[in-house]
């Protein structure tokens, strides 16, 4: 019987043997536009401006196909959301019409979404920040780079490095636009495999830099730029 | 757990992202208690938990599942149920609260309140997930009776024979959803009343209490979407006789009005609440 109900809530169209094994009644269908329009209406208010760039049709075609074949499997509803994009970012990939921004829309919105969630406590207690230490870094933390600048109101087309962050005593994410060096180094420190200086010189090297007083001048301002915003909080 | 050793009584509101900042910032004595899901603390910081610790600086905090429904065929993932029992412990919930419907199957969630079919299948079902909840979590678990829509198969039990079924073999404490027995009653065309009287008070530690909405066809919904009805207000009235001073909890999920409009019913429900238990506080 709850597969039957699966099956009412879920397919794309409400399968007759379904409705039949569950008596017939059409009552049965209340459930299925329950399920859905509550499914759907927490898309829309996490990805307002993904759902206007990618048209209403798209969006609920999509939503359509992802309850048939991916229906969502957490027990968090604010995880129908990760469910959906999910499928869209694939989905829409292949969807030629699409507005060229709509993707990285969709990656950047969802980015909003988790890391208005995300613990900012860090996993260890981070010492005073050292060069010759790992560096630790805001769990509340985002990095992206998209082909269109989502962040901005008009999405226009262009490469963006973009930083989603919150800090620990803030309740939304503010986003920062980086450069590319400061997105790679970003990415390294946020891996906090490695001491800091190992990082620094592998990108150095990787970039043909050369690691002089101005390398490291411009270096020290951005980590403390970093510090300041908290999105560095020290080292282990 | 009875109710003589309930810490807990009076008017609450749920505690909604909608809502909390006026609720939080409100000055409402006639407000005793927060209700909140679990499922939206777990693993969740941010604005969430800065709201929990705001709401646990003034109230005390009721929990209420939404995930975990009885009749879920699989057993509830232990993972996430470690992580409640660590949440239902941070909070010092007296209880936690779930409900007599399922959720899932095959590990899909639904993110709604499916109906059971009333069978003694359902109940052998239903009274091992509570044992098994009840046991992890190490607290005592209420159940929840829900509002249905269509009858989910050929019933062996009417819906109070279920409920009293599972309650009795379980040993379960019984959160009474008020609405859903009316909304029930004017779908089924049943006793709101009859089904009242026979509901055992000695286990009731809670009681909900909500607005539904009425679709064309004359359909009650339980939308927890507007303001409780007159006729919901008397059968909430009815229960306090029979339960005493039970902590009764104003559920409102969508269409949230201005939170004066809610404060208005708050203050209803507690003029509603002393005078027919007699509570007073200091």
């Amino acid at each position: 019987m709850q597969r039957q109900i699966l099956a009412l809530c879920f397919r794309a169209a409400p399968p007759r043997d379904a409705l039949d094994e569950l008596g017939g009644s059409s009552q049965w269908l209340i459930y299925r536009e329950l399920v859905r329009e509550r499914l759907l209406r927490e898309i829309k208010l996490a990805l307002p401006r993904t759902a206007a760039l990618c048209t209403a049709a798209v969006l609920e075609e999509t939503f359509v196909w992802q309850l048939e074949h991916e229906p969502p499997r957490t027990r968090f509803f604010r995880e129908v959301v990760h469910a959906f994009a999910a499928c869209a970012l694939r989905r829409w990939a292949e969807l030629p019409s699409l507005h060229p921004a709509a993707r990285d829309m969709l990656r950047y919105e969802l980015a909003l979404w988790d890391v208005a969630d995300l613990d900012a406590t860090p996993s260890c207690t981070p010492g005073e920040f050292a060069f010759d230490k790992r560096p630790v870094v805001s769990r509340a933390l985002a990095l992206l780079e998209v082909s269109h600048a989502v962040h901005l109101p008009e999405c226009a087309p262009g490469v963006h490095y973009l930083c989603v962050h919150r800090p620990s005593d803030a309740e939304r994410p503010r986003t920062w636009s980086l450069t590319p060096v400061t997105y790679q180094l970003l990415t390294q420190l946020r891996a906090g495999e490695r001491p800091v200086d190992e990082i620094v010189k592998q990108l150095a090297a990787a970039a043909g830099a050369r690691i002089d007083a101005a390398y490291l001048d411009a270096l020290c301002t951005t980590l403390a730029q970093l510090m300041e915003l908290g999105i560095v909080l020290g080292s282990r | 757990m009875r109710q003589n050793e309930l810490t807990v009584h009076g008017i609450g509101i749920g505690l909604r992202q909608a809502i909390a900042e006026p609720l939080l910032t409100s000055t409402l004595p006639e407000l005793q208690f927060v209700e909140l899901h679990p499922e939206n603390y777990v693993q969740r910081g941010g604005r969430f938990r800065v709201l929990l610790e705001r709401a646990r600086a003034r109230w005390p905090i009721l929990t209420h599942g939404l995930s975990l429904g009885f009749g879920a065929v699989e057993p509830a993932e232990p993972q996430y149920v470690a992580q409640l029992k660590r949440f239902l412990a941070e909070v010092n919930a007296p209880w936690h609260s779930e409900h007599l419907c399922f959720s899932s199957a095959d590990g899909v969630m639904l993110h709604d309140l499916l109906p059971l079919p009333f069978t003694r299948a359902a109940v052998r079902v239903a009274v091992e997930r509570i044992r098994e909840l009840r046991d992890a979590l190490e607290r005592p678990i209420a159940v929840e009776n829900i509002s249905y829509y269509a009858h989910a198969g050929t019933p062996e039990l009417d819906e109070a024979d279920f409920m009293l079924e599972v309650l009795e073999r379980s040993d379960a404490l019984l959160l009474l959803d008020v609405n859903n027995i009316y909304v029930n009653s004017k779908n089924h065309g049943l006793d709101a009343q009859r089904f009242l009287s026979r509901m055992p008070a000695e286990r009731v530690v809670q009681i909900h209490i909500a607005g539904h909405s009425v679709r064309p066809d004359g359909t009650l919904i339980d939308t927890h979407g507007a303001a409780v009805r007159d006729e919901v207000y008397a059968l909430l009235e009815d229960a306090l006789r029979r339960v005493g001073r039970v902590p009764v909890l104003l559920e409102r999920d969508q269409s949230f009005p201005d939170f004066a409009e809610l404060s208005a019913e708050v203050v209803r429900l507690h003029a509603l609440y002393t005078r027919v238990t007699g509570a007073t506080w200091p």
